[in-house]
């Protein structure tokens, strides 16, 4: 593989990404969705906590948001709800000194990415095997540095769409929060972007190794999204199935194929924890890529 | 020097069908070689597997010396215009010609400056900016056959480079191929023999599956002695006439005004009019034409 023609490759995803506007739909898909979502909740939280301040007697802070939730979010009896919650304990121990509003833009940040991202990719590749575009590509680069220029190129889309959110969840959050250390909650939101960009990575794996395996957009992007509801499912079932003794423990270890499991390392805060699930989710795009990628190399481009 | 495509029993199978049934064909090198053939003779098929676009059953495929097509080393050096295949639709020819030229290795500079020429060549300039979606149909086609000569690779495949042209275009088309013989390899697969006929050194004629025989158009069009005269009236003695060149045979074609006398090889096409002319003058000769054309060769006609 040649770093010139790989890099040309990408680059050439990246122009056709915004050559047909497909790049401003990702980044305004991404926009409207941190700014409904954050929107959303801050309003949501407002209204909790004005009933909970009038019920608890706290003192508002002139109707604007976050003020009660961040002391609510501190007391005791609701670090234990959290905690209980959570589940993981060491989870809870890096998260309980955040802001709640930072947590809700990670939560909302983890929970679109693998929707974003398989309508983003799942037709990628398809369409151009669909059209035929591939065979004016296929002789200038190697089948590998066409199908992996597209996953880095469309990488750095998802980049600019997650980094592209957090700005304005950042904003909203400045805006209609009260008490909230500005640059310290940007810097928080931007981390949870890059963080939902790692999980973007293995997801992405995922829509481009479907697609690898179609002629038609809209077949690739179904079936991955049939793919993404197994892949949450399937965790489910294999700890159902772990609890009644119906499989060893050691089969456990499936989970780790998907990459809704893995994505809990994430949520930590210190290094290590966050390198391995940042490590296994890459790794676990890539495995995925190549299984949509070995179809295509092997197959004929006609 | 050695032939620049060099393909040995080459068999290709989709099931049951046997679209490449050992077809053996070297190109020399500068040659403009034409595919002549019914469909599904397997000319699409072979120029496909030549790009690396099927993967022939079994057979030997060496291009430039250096084995079958693999972008890593033939990028750049070998392109085609692939048949049914879309470009981009959002792409705009510029770009696209720029985009190209930059995958397989050209210089910023370079690529801009090939594709600026070649839009021009092809009367793009005034679409150049445009989308690939607006353009009409031939002006895709030469947009994809500009495509094919980005960055002036040594061998260049076309696939029905004429069809779907007006005539202004067309002739243009013909004209820039024109310009290109002696400077690359070029393979044109066509079922307008006259394209083949005015634009190849050598003709390629294929049959199901196979290569039946590789000749160049000199040879072929002189293979056997031949007038053709268009006269304003039918001579009044044929056999006359018939007796003039020894072992001749002589037509009358009333549809046409036209006498055709077909005579051995070995007599050199000059003594044949200088003996036979004199004899029609008296008839009122329209035009005469030395030789069979490519179409008769085909059709193996007299």
């Amino acid at each position: 593989m040649s770093v010139r023609r790989l890099w040309q490759s990408t680059i050439a995803e990246l122009a056709s990404a915004f050559r047909s506007r497909r790049a401003i739909v990702v980044l305004v898909l991404y926009l409207a969705a941190s700014l409904l979502c954050m929107n959303g909740a801050i309003s949501v939280l407002g209204k909790m906590e004005s009933q909970l301040a009038e019920v608890l007697q706290l003192p508002q802070d002139e109707g604007r948001s976050g003020v009660v939730s961040a002391r609510l979010w501190r007391s005791k009896h609701f670090q234990r709800i959290v905690r209980s919650v959570v589940g993981d304990s060491l989870v809870y121990d890096d998260i309980s000194g955040k802001h709640p509003v930072e947590l809700l833009y990670a939560l909302f940040a983890f929970l679109y990415v693998p929707m974003l991202t398989i309508l983003v990719g799942a037709n990628r590749v398809s369409d151009d095997l669909r059209s035929g575009a591939v065979r004016y590509m296929i002789t200038r680069v190697t089948r590998l540095e066409w199908s992996f220029g597209k996953y880095l190129g469309l990488s750095v889309l998802l980049a600019a769409g997650l980094f592209t959110g957090a700005f304005a969840a950042w904003a909203v959050a400045t805006y209609r929060l009260g008490g909230v250390e500005s640059g310290t909650m940007l810097l928080a939101m931007l981390a949870w972007s890059a963080k939902a960009w790692v999980l973007s990575l293995a997801w992405l794996g995922v829509a481009l190794g479907v697609s690898h395996f179609f002629h038609s957009g809209a077949k690739a992007t179904a079936l991955a999204m049939v793919v993404m509801v197994v892949f949450a499912v399937m965790p489910k079932i294999v700890a159902l199935f772990s609890k009644l003794d119906m499989i060893s423990d050691g089969l456990l270890v499936l989970n780790r194929l998907f990459p809704g499991v893995v994505e809990d390392g994430l949520w930590r805060t210190s290094f290590a924890p966050v390198f391995t699930a940042s490590a296994w989710l890459v790794a676990l795009g890539l495995m995925y890529f190549s299984i949509g990628y070995a179809k295509f190399a092997k197959g004929e481009a006609r | 020097m050695n032939d620049v495509i060099v393909t040995r029993s080459l068999v290709k199978r989709y099931g049951r069908f046997l679209a490449l049934d050992g077809f053996s064909l070297s190109v020399p090198p500068l040659s403009v070689l034409g595919l002549v053939g019914r469909n599904g003779a397997g000319k699409t098929t072979w120029m496909m597997a030549v790009a690396g676009f099927v993967r022939p059953t079994s057979g030997e495929i060496s291009i430039l010396g250096r084995g079958p097509f693999d972008a890593a080393v033939h990028s750049g050096r070998l392109t085609i215009l692939p048949q049914d295949s879309d470009l981009p639709l959002d792409g705009r020819p510029r770009d696209l010609l720029f985009r190209y030229g930059r995958l397989q290795g050209l210089s910023a500079k370079d690529a801009r400056e090939s594709a600026d020429a070649l839009l021009e060549a092809f009367n793009l300039t005034g679409k150049a900016k445009s989308p690939v979606k607006t353009l009409s149909h031939g002006m895709r086609k030469r947009v994809m056959v500009a495509q094919a000569f980005i960055g002036s690779p040594e061998v260049v495949l076309l696939d029905e480079p004429l069809s779907g042209l007006d005539p202004v275009e067309a002739d243009r088309m013909r004209s820039f191929i024109l310009s290109r013989r002696g400077k690359q390899t070029i393979v044109i697969s066509s079922h307008q023999l006259e394209d083949i006929e005015r634009l190849c050194t050598h003709v390629a004629f294929v049959s199901d599956g196979r290569l039946e025989r590789v000749e160049s158009l000199a040879a072929l069009t002189t293979a056997s002695g031949r007038i053709a005269c268009v006269l304003k009236r039918r001579p009044e003695d044929l056999a006359a006439i018939g007796g003039i060149l020894d072992d001749s045979g002589v037509s009358w074609d009333e549809a046409r005004s036209e006498l055709v006398v077909t005579f051995p090889a070995s007599v050199p096409p000059e003594d044949a009019n200088a003996k036979l002319l004199p004899a029609l003058l008296g008839c009122g000769v329209v035009s005469v034409t030395s030789g069979r054309s490519l179409e008769d060769a085909y059709l193996n006609r007299e």
